[in-house]
């Protein structure tokens, strides 16, 4: 493919090069959701992706364990694990890398565990997969530690317990301890703590927290506080397109793109003046076959120009580490 | 677990005696009196009422069934008005009959039902599933007189290769040539109740193998690199399987005495066609009988179709509630 072998910085675990992907609609068309991403992944850092419901981040995850539905179909670009493209393995190559490699934790831990199995069998099985050495035994006594691990009391007794006799942030962590039983270089956390309740969502956060460092974070997230607990970088999403990307401090305290800022602005805080109303951003999220064309922002931006309408502004290097996608700084204006 | 067991097994003897209770007295509710049925109108009015005493129909109608049910649990069910046997023996020695066209219809519906429907939902949409889809509705939809003639004219009539009634030639040989007589003779009536039940089965467990294939817990079994071969095995197959195996209990109890068509156009043996019989006769206490036989199948098939789904699904088992 590209002219991508070395190109890289050494540490970068996972990157994305110029992916695009799209689905495929009844016609046979196909339409673009996912344009032109390029990112990378750092050894033992967290990225965050943030946006809001539809924007892309799932399939970016998805993308990267290549479990994509069969209607979505990858458009272009390269996904790099280290040296290797994934988009030329095949099949049975990329199962080695599943559950090994790369893990990943769902949203819904309500029904992300299988019901008629128990817990032990289902952390056991990615070790049955990836571990073969292991003896039957000690897969069991590797699910008891991890379970241990993730915080569950009486672990020798709950292995052998159903998805159902746990509760939902029980679940997530019985879905962290599958996700982590390999010593995977990179996990990807699809809203992990989204379907919980409040006092859940921080314990959860808090085994992430206290795992984190052990690889790589991808973490997906409409939730920009967890993303400053966790993550050093972001990546702001806004309808399949990166609209800016730099560390976490950039995007919390001087974010630049008129999105980001939104998003910003729609934070509740309990400092400063009190506000009457919390700010949010006009609109919503289009649907894939109604992006509209130019910058896909424009029509909910306040800071729209005739320009945003006509033509997609690139991917702009404002500083080292922080790029962002807007007319207001590609140049165009000068 | 045991806690679960006794409950349903109370259900189901609370079920069985509602269903007996029902049949009693639909029995009783008949516009015509039994003993007019049994015996010459132009006997002498003491005479008739020294039959009913007979019979205890003279007594009131609670006394009547204590002394129903006290013959009950002897395994008394009465006298065929017909052959004045023992409704009890009447029906024992149709049972088998039935019990063998409904164990090879069963076996054979579920051997290929599950794989056929299993492999339609992997396919989905694709030329095997939906060729399976128009067999199914076929299948379904198809008037089984209609069939079974079909069957008889071309099979029985036309190539003379199976015979048209009967379950064995009379006089009935002996050793492996009857054994291979009833199989001839078998072989139309179980492929005419086949091509319903195996549809039910296919289409069962197509459309619930559809459905478990888009949870995200299969998503996760991808996702920790086992393959399509072992996620469906594993993953998909047991949770697929729950509603196949409460449908092909349903079925089994139903099958036990609604094969009445089927059986009375092959002319075969079972209770089906002693149920059609019984009809045409007025021979209410063979009907009685197989009626009660019929609702103590249906509720004891529910109840094991329960333990089965139990012993699957642990949320069942070890909540004790949802059925």
């Amino acid at each position: 493919m590209r002219e991508v072998q070395g190109r890289q910085a050494p540490d970068d675990i996972l990157i994305f090069d110029n992916y695009s992907a799209g689905y495929l609609d009844d016609d046979g068309h196909i339409i673009n959701l996912l344009d032109s991403l390029s990112f990378s992944v750092k050894e033992g850092r967290a990225l965050g992706i943030v946006g809001e419901s539809g924007c892309g981040k799932s399939i970016t995850g998805l993308s990267a364990i290549r479990l994509l539905s069969k209607q979505l179909v990858v458009q272009g670009g390269a996904i790099f694990l280290g040296n290797e493209n994934l988009l030329e393995k095949t099949e049975r190559e990329m199962q080695d890398i599943r559950g090994g490699k790369i893990a990943m934790i769902f949203q819904e831990p309500m029904t992300s565990l299988n019901p008629v199995l128990s817990v032990g069998f289902q952390i056991e099985e990615v070790l049955a997969r990836h571990r073969p050495e292991l003896s039957p035994d000690d897969r069991r006594s590797s699910a008891i530690e991890l379970l241990r691990e993730v915080g569950i009391s009486a672990p020798e007794k709950r292995v052998e317990d159903y998805p159902h006799q746990f509760s939902g942030g029980m679940r997530q962590r019985v879905m962290i301890a599958m996700a982590i039983a390999c010593h995977p270089l990179l996990l990807i956390a699809d809203e992990p703590t989204t379907a919980l309740d409040v006092t859940i969502q921080a314990q959860v956060l808090a085994l992430m927290k206290r795992l984190k460092g052990r690889g790589s974070l991808m973490l997906i997230t409409h939730n920009l506080g967890i993303i400053a607990d966790l993550c050093e970088e972001v990546l702001v999403m806004y309808a399949g397109r990166i609209v800016e990307k730099a560390d976490v401090e950039t995007i919390l305290k001087k974010p630049i793109h008129p999105y980001t800022q939104g998003l910003i602005a729609s934070i509740p805080t309990l400092r400063g003046e009190r506000q009457k109303f919390l700010y949010s951003i006009p609109g919503m999220v289009p649907a894939a076959k109604n992006f509209p064309s130019g910058c896909r922002f424009h029509p909910r931006c306040d800071r729209c120009m005739d320009l945003c309408r006509v033509e997609a502004p690139p991917l702009t290097k404002i500083r080292d580490g922080h790029s962002v996608r807007c007319h207001l700084y590609s140049g165009a204006l000068s | 677990m045991a806690e679960y067991i006794f409950r349903r097994l109370m259900k189901s003897l609370l079920t069985v005696f509602i269903s007996i209770m029902l049949t009693f007295l639909i029995i009783r509710l008949m516009p015509a009196d039994p003993v007019s049925l049994m015996v010459d109108p132009k006997l002498s009015p003491e005479v008739q009422e020294q039959m009913r005493k007979n019979f205890g129909l003279d007594k009131p109608i609670y006394t009547q069934f204590g002394i129903y049910l006290l013959n009950l649990l002897k395994g008394d069910l009465g006298y065929s008005f017909k052959t004045r046997e023992p409704v009890i023996t009447v029906l024992m020695q149709r049972l088998p009959w039935t019990i063998l066209l409904m164990f090879t219809t069963l076996i054979m519906s579920l051997a290929i039902g599950l794989p056929v429907g299993i492999t339609a939902a992997k396919r989905r949409n694709k030329l095997f599933d939906r060729v399976v889809n128009v067999l199914i509705t076929l299948a379904i939809s198809i008037f089984i007189p209609f069939i079974s003639f079909a069957f008889l004219y071309l099979f029985g009539y036309r190539l003379g290769l199976l015979p048209t009634g009967g379950a064995y030639t009379p006089p009935p040989t002996q050793g492996f040539a009857y054994v291979l007589d009833v199989a001839r003779h078998s072989v139309l009536p179980t492929i005419t109740l086949f091509l319903g039940n195996s549809a039910t089965v296919i289409l069962y467990s197509r459309n619930s193998m559809i459905d478990v294939l888009k949870e995200d817990y299969i998503r996760t079994a991808f996702a920790k690199g086992w393959d399509d071969r072992y996620v469906t095995r594993k993953h998909a197959l047991k949770n697929a399987l729950i509603p196949t195996v409460t449908v092909t209990g349903l079925m089994i109890g139903s099958m036990m005495g609604g094969a009445i068509m089927t059986e009375t156009i092959y002319a075969w043996p079972g209770v089906g066609r002693l149920i059609y019989d019984s009809v045409n006769a007025m021979d209410y206490p063979v009907l009685q009988g197989a009626f009660l036989m019929l609702s103590i199948t249906v509720v004891a098939m529910n109840f094991i179709t329960d333990l089965v789904v139990a012993k699957i699904d642990p949320r069942i088992r070890l909540s004790g509630g949802r059925a």
